[in-house]
């Protein structure tokens, strides 16, 4: 008989005792317990105490994704350039107010900017520009 | 109603198991872990952990203590099954001292390892049935019953003993088992 053949036997009669496990009555469970040395409160709490840090660990998890999820929707918005060019205009104007010294530091497109004289396209190609500076397109709250 | 308990039903259902549910979880634990690379705590969370993200779902229909056991089956069979296929990993580099290319060794068991696994598989089911040699004939037919796969009902008939003699029968075979072995099946 090959391995594979003789663990499948054991393996049948794992199953079968499982089966006893399940049918005995809770007062022989304890009492066997306490027949194989064990106090059955401690082993009790000890599986409980498993159970327990399986929830624990579980809500860390989703706690964890929901945190990841949040930052990447935060990050997504707030390097996403608005393809509605009132919006975008919008933002742009925003930045160089917060930005004057950056704004300074830009072409005169950029002050063009402030007075409404850029294409929709120049407004959008701006702000991908102060992206590549690192500053915040999006929807960033003052004071953060 | 939901055929399949929720997440907060679960948690709820486990939580309050009384003492020898928590003591029968840890028993079929030990049982699956016999013979296989695996700790009955390990299992055990690992069961726990399926059940509460939602990877095993557990009907309304089935017993919270079944619904554990048949998850820690699950995981049992796949570790062994895996293990075979996912032999240990190491760096090593691409090309040896003398300029070849690696060549990785082969990870499955060879021939003469296959034939000690079987043969200690073997002499450990052996081991099982022995304890049952000088027994009564049905304790006897119960176990090679149980080893060849015959099922409960189909085992009980086979042996002719009502459902409490038959219980009792089987309870009496597990727990020599037990007994027999409190360090594991090693044969």
């Amino acid at each position: 008989m090959t391995d594979d053949k003789e663990r499948a036997a054991l393996e049948r009669l794992k199953s079968a005792l499982v089966e006893d496990i399940l049918a005995a009555p809770d007062g022989e469970i304890l009492a066997e317990a306490q027949e194989d040395g064990s106090d059955p409160e401690a082993v009790a709490a000890a599986v409980r105490a498993l159970f327990e840090k399986s929830v624990a660990a579980e809500k860390k998890a989703r706690l964890t994704a929901a945190q990841a999820a949040v930052a990447a929707d935060r990050r997504r918005r707030l390097t996403a350039v608005p393809s509605d060019p009132a919006e975008a205009r919008r933002r742009l104007n925003h930045l160089l107010a917060r930005h004057p010294e950056t704004a300074g530091k830009l072409t005169m497109a950029a002050r063009k900017g402030q007075s409404g004289d850029l294409s929709d396209d120049e407004v959008r190609g701006l702000l991908e520009d102060l992206q590549d500076l690192g500053l915040s397109t999006g929807e960033e709250p003052e004071g953060r | 109603m939901n055929p399949i308990l929720s997440r907060e039903e679960l948690e709820e259902a486990i939580r309050s198991l009384p003492v020898a549910g928590w003591v029968r979880l840890r028993k079929i634990a030990v049982m699956f872990c016999q013979r296989r690379p695996l700790e009955a705590d390990d299992l055990l969370q690992e069961a726990f952990a399926r059940a509460i993200d939602g990877s095993r779902r557990c009907p309304r229909t089935v017993g919270i203590v079944k619904f554990l056991a048949e998850a820690m089956h699950s995981i049992a069979s796949d570790a062994m099954k895996t293990r075979g296929r996912h032999p240990e990993l190491r760096a090593v580099p691409l090309i040896a001292d003398d300029g070849l290319a690696f060549d990785p060794p082969d990870c499955r068991p060879n021939a003469e390892q296959e034939l000690g696994d079987a043969q200690e598989t073997a002499h450990m089911k052996q081991r099982l049935l022995d304890l049952f040699a000088d027994d009564d004939a049905v304790a006897q037919v119960m176990i090679e019953g149980m080893i060849e796969g015959t099922d409960g009902e189909e085992l009980r008939a086979l042996v002719d003993l009502d459902r409490t003699a038959f219980a009792s029968k089987r309870r009496l075979i597990r727990r020599r088992i037990d007994k027999a072995f409190p360090n594991g099946w090693k044969p």
